[in-house]
């Protein structure tokens, strides 16, 4: 009995071992059949991608290109879809690490161009052709900026009244102001400058950030002073982020004026309003204590040592020569 | 192993038993779990499972409470109707969580509400798993709170504070008291808070519960947190015949030198000032020894963004800006040397629950940990001793040594924590949000904090009363030099360093062994750090495409929310980090351009200064018309 027993536990045994083997095979075979509404399928698709199953996510967009092949959908609908579909594909073997597939990238992006060249998918899908170029294999391999700022420019340019065309133009701006040489920045200021003068709409504020960054290096400090102030009050603001509010703006804003310019009545105006709208935030003592600081440099005729004790580099503090070592308890 | 097969019984049950005693083992166990579960859950009951890593004393007991009463209030009945709801809370105590929420959301068994955020993970971990495994909760953020919907109740709750009397004959405690005004005031915030979105619920918007990458809210703070001092008020007065103990820090270091030499009878031993370990002493560094650098690293903050990075110490480092012979750096230094000879020896390899026990066995006046452990302290004090909360003792302006250096308090600011999100694997997310929403409520909030000693999470909310005296939200100073975060050689170096630093207390041993490593192997380090980098712009390339192929789906508007949302996300995540770091770069290559530093005017700006001082001098002479 015993015997019996132990080869009926050997034969059990067996077939678990078949089944466990074999349920990668049958759970592949399941999952490669995904069906269902390809707007459904394509938004699994970038769930997947979130997830990281980059395997999944593939299948996904591959299911809803196939049930594209069978649907009742209006034709510049199913175009749409199928543009959109090869477009995830495009970006998932662009993005993925490990696995990255350029040449498979290329191949879907270029898809999703001819399957509707006038859809603003085939907008981005160009748009991703050219990011692609921006993020290479591995993080040591460097990129050609050079090409890079061509290829946004001509992106830029080729539907100029766009969102996608304002996305280019600032990827451009921000190669040329963090190469940090006078020669971009300039070019880089006169650039943003005719986009604005253009009246264009999108990325106006960072796109003032990056100006005022292109006159640091310049040290133009008035400048950039102002391109910071038109930033924040161009400041495209999403309600629902508690991050993003203009406190930053308001204190580096005022520090410059104060300590690059020496624009004690901006500097004023900025650190009040941090104040009054910041509160809670930690900064607004060195708010205070600046604001104090200005007053006595005032008093004292604009002597910028008064109130010294009162600045972040009080007298006497700071590694200056002649401090005596500490000697610490041993 | 015998390959005969045994003849007799005996033989049979030897060979067997292994086998029966594993059956009899599965088969109790099964029988176990069916009934208990049977017992526990009605049929059709819909189970909301809650996950979290709280053990402090009072929470199981509140949470089970609150639990009850959720399912019996009217706004769940009308909002679930015939729904048996049952929340079932698991508690895993932190060190096992790590370990319990990774295998729960890999193999898709998560409860529908986990606790999220647990410290002692890296950040980066978290931010995976809220990406993978738990839902967007914008929607409950952005909208008001229906658990904050006025009753009747709420009013004759605010009449009877000012009565002194609740309802039901019991006594208001003097700290929940309300003047006529205030009870005005109360008024308005309970009619407010019915109105606006839960975030604005928050002093601070909710910040705690949203992940900036994701540009979306994943989880519900419930409470706040925020070192303190603790001490051990019966045993403090006995030494020193004070209730409270010094704000000065010369008076505390006397006060502790006089514990240390104070032997007590029912301190059996091992008698500390303060009872301490590893964990411990980041409490007191945050408020007592970084406040020392604050004037040194307001020299490295060169992107000026009110904080110091492990790169612009570095930066300062390698362009002779800091050092270690800087005052700042050495009064660090100094103070944590005087302070941890009250520690008991050998803090530095015993665990946080250790030094707890310490203070509850009374083998020590002080003990420095977060509001967290309030409740846990009172229950293990109840019948022993009372515990009193202080503030950290500061130098004073006349400090010989340290007053100098004080040019401000530490930023005072609780961090919002006992946060909650919903598992993408709930079963019943509905029903495990509305929970969430009803913690996250004005009164049951309020009632929940109180129950276990935590610093409520809303605004306008009142403090329990252990707590009323001492949760300050104050600005101050929140810059300091940090070494250890450039990359893992250093972290490993400095760690070693300083740990023996704390044993020995020789700074310049200290200095001779880690400065030379800091500067040569700083580059490299931050080299690599770059790689990291490139890697997280990646990682935000990914969350852009995900954003902006859904969002394609929909029909496209550039000036709708979720546009404007993608293109603060690709200005924030894409654009302007690049710029930055190529100053910080070029920072750390080449060393600071501007010839001064950051909070420091220059040349221009003097003159400029001088100009307007003279031009408004000659305005105030001409009867105040500029010339």
């Amino acid at each position: 009995m015993a015997k019996g027993s132990i080869h009926f536990a050997k034969k059990i045994s067996r077939c678990a071992i078949v089944l466990i083997g074999a349920a990668p095979f049958l759970s592949g075979c399941d999952r490669e059949t995904q069906t269902g509404d390809p707007r459904q399928l394509i938004l699994n698709g970038w769930q997947q991608f979130r997830l990281e199953d980059y395997s999944a996510s593939d299948r996904a967009f591959a299911s809803a290109i196939d049930a594209l092949g069978r649907s009742s959908l209006p034709q510049d609908e199913v175009q749409r879809l199928r543009a959109g579909a090869l477009y995830g594909r495009g970006i998932l073997w662009s993005l993925r690490r490990p696995g990255r597939d350029a040449a498979r990238s290329k191949e879907y992006l270029n898809a999703a161009i001819n399957a509707d060249p006038k859809n603003e998918i085939a907008e981005w899908s160009r748009a991703a052709l050219v990011r692609d170029e921006h993020f290479p294999e591995r993080s040591d391999i460097a990129i050609d900026e050079a090409k890079l700022k061509t290829a946004y420019e001509q992106l830029a340019n080729s539907n100029p009244d766009s969102a996608i065309s304002g996305e280019m133009f600032i990827y451009r701006q921000s190669l040329l102001v963090q190469s940090l040489t006078p020669e971009d920045a300039r070019l880089a200021i006169k650039e943003i400058d005719a986009y604005i003068a253009a009246g264009k709409k999108y990325y106006i504020s960072p796109l003032l950030m990056l100006k005022a960054r292109a006159h640091q290096t310049l040290g133009e400090h008035p400048q950039v002073l102002a391109a910071r102030i038109e930033a924040v009050k161009r400041k495209e603001i999403d309600k629902d982020n508690p991050f993003m509010n203009n406190a930053m703006d308001y204190y580096q804003i005022a520090l410059i004026a104060e300590y690059d310019v020496g624009d004690f009545e901006i500097a004023r105006e900025y650190f009040n309003k941090f104040i009054a709208e910041y509160p809670f935030d930690s900064k607004a003592f060195i708010c205070k204590r600046e604001l104090t600081r200005m007053d006595l440099i005032e008093k004292a005729g604009g002597d910028t040592s008064a109130g010294g004790e009162l600045g972040m580099n009080p007298p006497g503090v700071g590694g200056l020569p002649g401090d005596a070592p500490m000697e610490v308890a041993k | 192993v015998s390959e005969e097969d045994p003849k007799t019984f005996g033989e049979k049950f030897r060979k067997y038993l292994p086998l029966l005693v594993i059956i009899a083992a599965f088969v109790t166990s099964a029988i176990m779990i069916g009934t208990r579960r049977v017992e526990t859950y009605p049929e059709g009951a819909v189970i909301v499972r809650v996950g979290h890593w709280q053990v402090e004393a009072g929470l199981r007991e509140t949470l089970k409470e609150l639990a009850d009463e959720f399912v019996s209030d009217p706004q769940t009945k009308a909002r679930h109707p015939g729904k048996k709801i049952v929340i079932v809370p698991t508690e895993v105590p932190d060190p096992a969580f790590q370990q319990w929420i990774a295998c729960q959301l890999m193999g898709g068994t998560a409860p529908d509400m986990c606790e999220v955020g647990l410290p002692s993970m890296p950040k980066a971990i978290w931010l995976q798993y809220e990406t993978r495994y738990f839902e967007p909760l914008t929607d409950l953020a952005t909208q008001p709170n229906p658990y904050n919907k006025v009753r009747d109740e709420d009013f004759a709750d605010i009449q009877a504070r000012v009565k002194g009397v609740y309802p039901n004959g019991a006594q208001v405690r003097p700290f929940m008291r309300l003047t006529e005004a205030q009870a005005v005031r109360e008024r308005e915030i309970v009619k407010e808070f019915e109105r606006v979105p839960l975030s604005q619920t928050y002093l601070d918007g909710m910040r705690g519960g949203y992940r900036e990458e994701l540009q979306a809210y994943t989880k519900v703070p419930l409470s706040r947190f925020a070192p303190r001092i603790f001490y051990n008020k019966s045993l403090y007065k006995k030494l020193t015949g004070k209730d409270v103990p010094p704000l000065d820090y010369r008076e505390f270091l006397a006060e502790c030198n006089q514990f240390n030499n104070t032997r007590l009878d029912n301190a059996a031993g091992n008698y500390s000032a303060i009872a301490s370990s590893k964990w411990n002493t980041n409490m007191f560094n945050a408020g007592m020894m970084d406040p020392m650098t604050f004037a040194a690293t307001a020299r490295s903050d060169f992107n000026r963004d009110g904080t110091v990075g492990s790169d612009e110490t570095f930066a300062a480092f390698r362009s002779g800006r800091m050092s270690f012979d800087s005052p700042e750096i050495k009064a660090k230094f100094f103070m944590t040397a005087e302070v941890q000879k009250f520690f008991q020896t050998g803090y530095v390899g015993l665990q946080r629950d250790e030094a707890v026990m310490k203070f509850a066995k009374q083998q020590a006046v002080y003990l420095s940990t977060g509001t967290w452990d309030v409740g846990s302290l009172v229950k293990m004090a109840e019948g022993q001793f009372e515990v009193g909360i202080a503030p950290f003792p500061q130098p004073s302006k006349n400090d010989p040594e340290f007053g100098r250096l004080m040019l401000g308090p530490y930023a005072d600011i609780p961090d919002q924590g006992f946060a909650f999100g919903v598992s993408r694997f709930a079963k019943h997310p509905e029903v495990a949000k509305d929970f969430i929403l009803f913690l996250a409520s004005r009164r049951v909030n309020q009632r929940l904090n109180h129950a276990i000693g935590w610093l409520p999470s809303l605004r306008d909310v009142a403090l329990p009363e252990r707590l009323s005296a001492f949760a300050s939200q104050s600005p101050g100073m929140a810059m300091s030099a940090n070494f250890r975060d450039l990359g893992g050689d250093v972290q490993t170096k400095f760690d070693q360093d300083y740990g023996q630093f704390q044993v020995d207390g020789n700074y310049r041993g200290f200095v001779s062994s880690f400065e030379k490593f800091y500067l040569e192997k700083g580059m490299s380090e931050w080299n690599k750090q770059q790689q990291d980098w490139r890697l997280a712009v990646l990682n935000g390339e990914r969350r852009l495409a995900i954003v902006r192929g859904e969002a394609l789906l929909e029909k496209p508007d550039p000036d709708n929310t979720l546009w404007i949302r993608y293109r603060a996300l690709t200005a924030a995540q894409q654009v302007m980090p690049e710029v930055i770091r190529a100053d910080i770069k070029k920072l750390v290559t080449q060393g600071p351009t501007r010839p001064v530093g950051p909070y420091e005017f220059l040349p221009q700006a003097k003159e400029n200064i001088k100009k307007n001082a003279a031009g408004r001098a000659a305005a105030n002479s001409s009867g105040g018309k500029q010339p």
